[in-house]
């Protein structure tokens, strides 16, 4: 069955289309006015599995809530807030300035969460330079 | 905010279409399993194999630091796929074209990336029988030795000589060299594998071949080389003194010219001059075209004059006819007024006699209607005159019309003589330059093309007349020729040819030293695209039998490596992957330009079966065979042929089909790998950037990234170490993965802005090239960085001190 091998010719996205997209995409980019200079890292633990969902998708859990609502959503078990705590905190100013706050004794796993934690603040340090590396491909 | 995502996702696919993507895709599996069979890190090609050879081969580029550390962090990512970038590796080291150089000798008992190198070169030149993957020792080395028994002055060192059989086109050229290769005292012959081989192989040549045969047969005296010479070198005269000649406009020159420069390469003197012919042949049809268009124009306008004469010509008839009208009725009442007048006169004569008063009454009465009448003629008169004034203009303009139509008649009479009498004197040049060119056809079919003379013009003179000559066309020796066809330096060189027209896009099948069909039309192909090369001076055949379907082949080998040195091997301009698409992308946007399209159907189609060959092909075992990934060569070989490939694809006729493939594959892997990067870029962009790692059954690891990369983590108390590290992992990934595929989005993004500003449509082929081009930039500024020589494209391998790769 050789036709099988070979898909549909799949349907022409319109010129016009795209040039619209990109234009949308082009001024959204442009028009961001976002704080590249500091970082503001946190890292919180807690109970929360009311949020996740586990039986969707075959087993596979899923977030529920966008984490923008995460924190609302962190506050409507059954009227009683959930108990959430600070692991750490961690701010990094645009001159490399650094300051950082971390709990004692959140629990014995403390040190996974820590490693966590640093593995957040590394992630977005490279994705800001990466974004920022970008901009300047970008912006003429 | 769940709107928001899916209108972000909708976004990206409609940017990048889904079936797009599928189609790319498809087959990409395939492109990692080939390289990692043929360096043996998997030995079937299995699915399940594939994580295995990953993981292998990953650690053995990392303990060499074939990627840089800058790079994205391959050893995040997922275990079953490569990353564009280390495909681009895999392919480059199982290229053959110098683009990666051995440094360092493995040790013996290593199997690391450096022996499978050297093994997969030694297999690709049949030196081992055993396979790629195993370890180093002495057999690798000694399986060189044959080579130095054939060919002389071969480097000693061992590391050199591996290096030479891993660029083929230093290795022909350096075989080239007489005292190196000894090819002017050795011709290559091989039997017919079949008689279908031969049948069923492209009829024009077989045509060309057979007839070839008969003449060299029938030849009972020697070439007179000398002549051949001089007939060749009056006709070449002839063609470039024709080409310079200037019949036409300019325009039409230039067009001309392109014509004939598309031509020079094709094989024979006779293609030329038919070209030629078919050109001035497709120009004196343009001429008689353009009288019909010219015509037709000026007969348009006296017709449209002509209908604007009718209807004012209707309109002065119209008035006219209203004036006769009138002086009908004028007529008219003079006559009553006559009879009136007269039966008045009548009366005054009764009055005068003394008439009763009612004779009276009535004579009053009479002079009543005749003033009555007076007054109606008068009143037409005025009208009449009223009209004529009106009809006045009307007949200007009836006559300005018939003036201008008369001067139009004129002007087009003139001008169509005019015309004609050009058009005359073109036609008249161009059946000169017919009758020309018919004579210089006549005088190319005179020239005897010889194999034997060409065999004995680069042979060395003894080795000729005693061993070829003598031995065997006048003895009709068919021993000497089994005795050849067995060596294995033969061999050898059967295999060399292959595998160069291999690498070079020209063959698109198994290295098996079976000279097929594959072997012969990817011959054909090849003269095409170099200069001077000619199919009959390269091969010949020696029957057995009456029905020629037994025998053997004689391959010109010194004439065709002499060629090959001259022309494909002394590339002046290093073409990449890249100056290949620009290339590529500069054709169709031109085609573009003129409101036509460069339709996909014929690449689709070219890539659907490159898949198919592609994944029946890998499932087979020991022969080497295949897709060659290098690109140097190909590059070289596509950049010259490419303005044919492109027309070829635009008109959908299958001509030239492997190079076309060879194409189609380099075009659309590029693509693929660089909307792979690209969508990377527009998901970080539009996407939700939130990452989750489960932990237990009910609870998960949270990060979520916001536009400023301020980022908030939930991690529940329980987390594990393995948990920890998946997470850690994941974001480490996507962060370090993400230089490349948003400077590539940036930059692409920039690009669409632009062509958005000057009003130019995008759709998606113009940008998956643009993608790829950008990529493929990208990709060369990288290996620059890289610190390798990129103006040679070469890699080498250094060794750390502590590298100690084995499996």
């Amino acid at each position: 069955m050789p036709d099988e091998k070979f898909k549909e010719p799949s349907p022409t996205v319109g010129a016009s289309n795209l040039n619209d997209k990109f234009n949308k995409i082009g001024k959204q980019l442009l028009n961001v006015a976002v704080d590249f200079t500091t970082i503001n890292v946190t890292t919180l633990t807690g109970n929360y599995t009311h949020i996740i969902n586990t039986k969707e998708q075959g087993g596979k859990f899923t977030v529920k809530t966008d984490f923008k609502n995460f924190t609302k959503e962190l506050g409507k078990k059954g009227g009683v807030e959930a108990e959430v705590k600070l692991v750490a905190h961690t701010y990094v100013d645009f001159d490399h300035d650094t300051v950082n706050f971390v709990s004692d004794g959140v629990n014995p796993n403390g040190d996974f969460l820590f490693d966590i934690h640093n593995a957040s603040l590394n992630s977005a340090k490279t994705s800001r330079n990466a974004f920022i590396r970008m901009l300047k491909e970008f912006v003429p | 905010m769940p709107n928001a995502v899916t209108e972000a996702e909708t976004l990206i696919s409609e940017i990048i279409p889904a079936t797009e993507v599928d189609k790319l895709e498809h087959g990409r599996e395939a492109e990692i399993l080939q390289p990692l069979l043929d360096l043996g890190y998997i030995k079937k090609a299995k699915k399940a194999n594939l994580a295995n050879g990953i993981r292998l081969f990953r650690k053995d580029y990392l303990s060499l630091n074939l990627i840089p550390e800058f790079a994205p962090k391959f050893l995040f990512l997922p275990a079953t796929d490569l990353e564009g970038e280390e495909l681009n590796l895999l392919h480059t080291l199982t290229a053959l074209d110098g683009d990666f150089t051995l440094d360092i000798l493995p040790q013996k008992g290593e199997i690391n990336l450096c022996s499978r190198i050297l093994h997969y070169r030694l297999s690709i030149h049949q030196l081992i029988s055993f396979g790629v993957e195993k370890e180093f020792s002495s057999e690798s080395l000694e399986a060189m030795t044959p080579l130095h028994v054939w060919i002389k002055n071969l480097p000693s060192a061992p590391l050199d000589l591996i290096n030479l059989l891993g660029n083929i086109p230093a290795l022909i050229q350096f075989i080239n060299i007489d005292k190196n290769g000894g090819l002017n005292e050795r011709i290559v012959a091989f039997k017919y594998q079949k008689e279908e081989a031969v049948s069923r192989f492209n009829v024009d040549i077989s045509d060309d071949l057979n007839q070839e045969i008969e003449e060299d047969e029938q030849e009972e005296e020697e070439d007179n080389e000398s002549d051949m010479l001089l007939l060749e070198n009056e006709v070449d005269d002839h063609i470039d003194e024709l080409q310079k000649e200037t019949i036409f406009d300019r325009k039409e020159d230039e067009a001309l010219k392109k014509d004939t420069r598309k031509n020079r390469k094709k094989r024979s003197r006779l293609i030329k001059v038919q070209a030629m012919i078919d050109v001035v042949l497709a120009k004196m049809n343009k001429i008689s075209d353009e009288i019909n268009i010219e015509s037709d124009l000026l007969s348009k306008e006296i017709n449209k004059l002509k209908k604007i004469q009718t209807t004012v010509s209707k309109e002065a008839n119209r008035l006219t006819r209203i004036i006769q009208n009138f002086d009908k009725q004028i007529d008219q009442l003079e006559k009553s007024k006559k009879g009136l007048k007269k039966k008045e006169r009548q009366l005054k004569r009764k009055i005068r006699r003394g008439a009763p008063q009612d004779e009276i009454d009535r004579r009053r009465q009479e002079i009543k209607k005749i003033k009555n009448a007076n007054r109606e003629i008068e009143n037409l008169v005025i009208k009449k005159s009223t009209i004529n004034v009106q009809l006045i203009p009307v007949d200007e303009d009836l006559r300005i019309i018939e003036n201008r139509l008369n001067s139009f008649e004129k002007q087009m009479t003139k001008l169509i003589e005019e015309r004609e009498q050009r058009i005359n004197e073109k036609q008249k040049k161009l059946v000169a330059l017919l009758k020309r060119l018919n004579n210089l056809k006549d005088k190319v079919d005179k020239i005897k093309f010889s194999f034997r003379g060409r065999l004995k013009k680069v042979l060395n003179e003894e080795f000729y007349l005693k061993e070829v000559q003598e031995g065997i066309f006048q003895n009709r020796n068919r021993n000497k020729l089994k005795t050849i066809s067995e060596e294995d330096y033969n061999n050898f060189l059967i295999r060399l040819i292959q595998i160069f027209q291999w690498t070079n896009g020209f063959y698109y099948g198994k290295l098996d030293n079976k000279v097929g069909n594959r072997t012969f039309s990817s011959l054909d192909d090849m003269v095409t695209y170099s200069k001077g090369l000619r199919l009959k001076f390269i091969l010949s055949r020696l029957s057995e039998n009456q029905s020629g379907t037994k025998g053997y082949w004689i391959l010109n080998i010194k004439y065709l490596f002499k060629k090959l040195s001259d022309n494909l091997l002394n590339v002046k301009a290093d073409f990449t992957t890249k100056d290949l698409l620009e290339h590529y992308e500069k054709q169709v946007l031109k085609i573009e330009s003129k409101g036509k399209k460069v339709g996909n159907e014929i690449t689709d189609r070219c890539y659907g079966e490159i898949v198919e060959e592609n994944q029946s092909d890998i499932q087979e075992d020991g022969t080497i065979r295949r897709i060659y990934y290098g690109i140097k060569n190909i590059a070289t070989t596509l950049f010259d042929a490419l303005n044919d490939l492109i027309s070829i694809i635009k008109s959908g006729i299958e001509k030239l089909i492997y190079l076309l493939k060879n194409l189609i594959k380099i075009v659309y892997k590029e693509i693929r790998e660089g909307v792979r990067k690209f969508k990377d870029g527009m998901i970080f962009l539009f996407g939700k950037r939130q990452f989750a790692t489960p932990v237990g059954i009910d609870s998960a690891i949270i990060t979520k990234f916001d536009f400023d990369f301020d980022a908030i983590t939930f991690a529940p108390p329980q987390v594990s170490k393995k948990e920890m590290k998946i997470h850690t992992e994941t974001l480490l990934r996507f962060s370090n993965n993400l230089n490349f595929s948003l400077v590539l989005t940036g930059k692409i993004l920039k690009w669409a802005l632009k062509l958005i500003d000057i009003g130019t449509p995008i759709g998606w082929a113009k940008l998956s090239l643009r993608i790829a081009i950008q990529y493929k930039r990208m990709i060369i500024e990288w290996l620059v960085k890289l610190g390798k020589d990129l103006t040679r494209h070469v890699i080498s391998i250094k060794y750390k001190k502590n590298s100690k790769g084995t499996t």
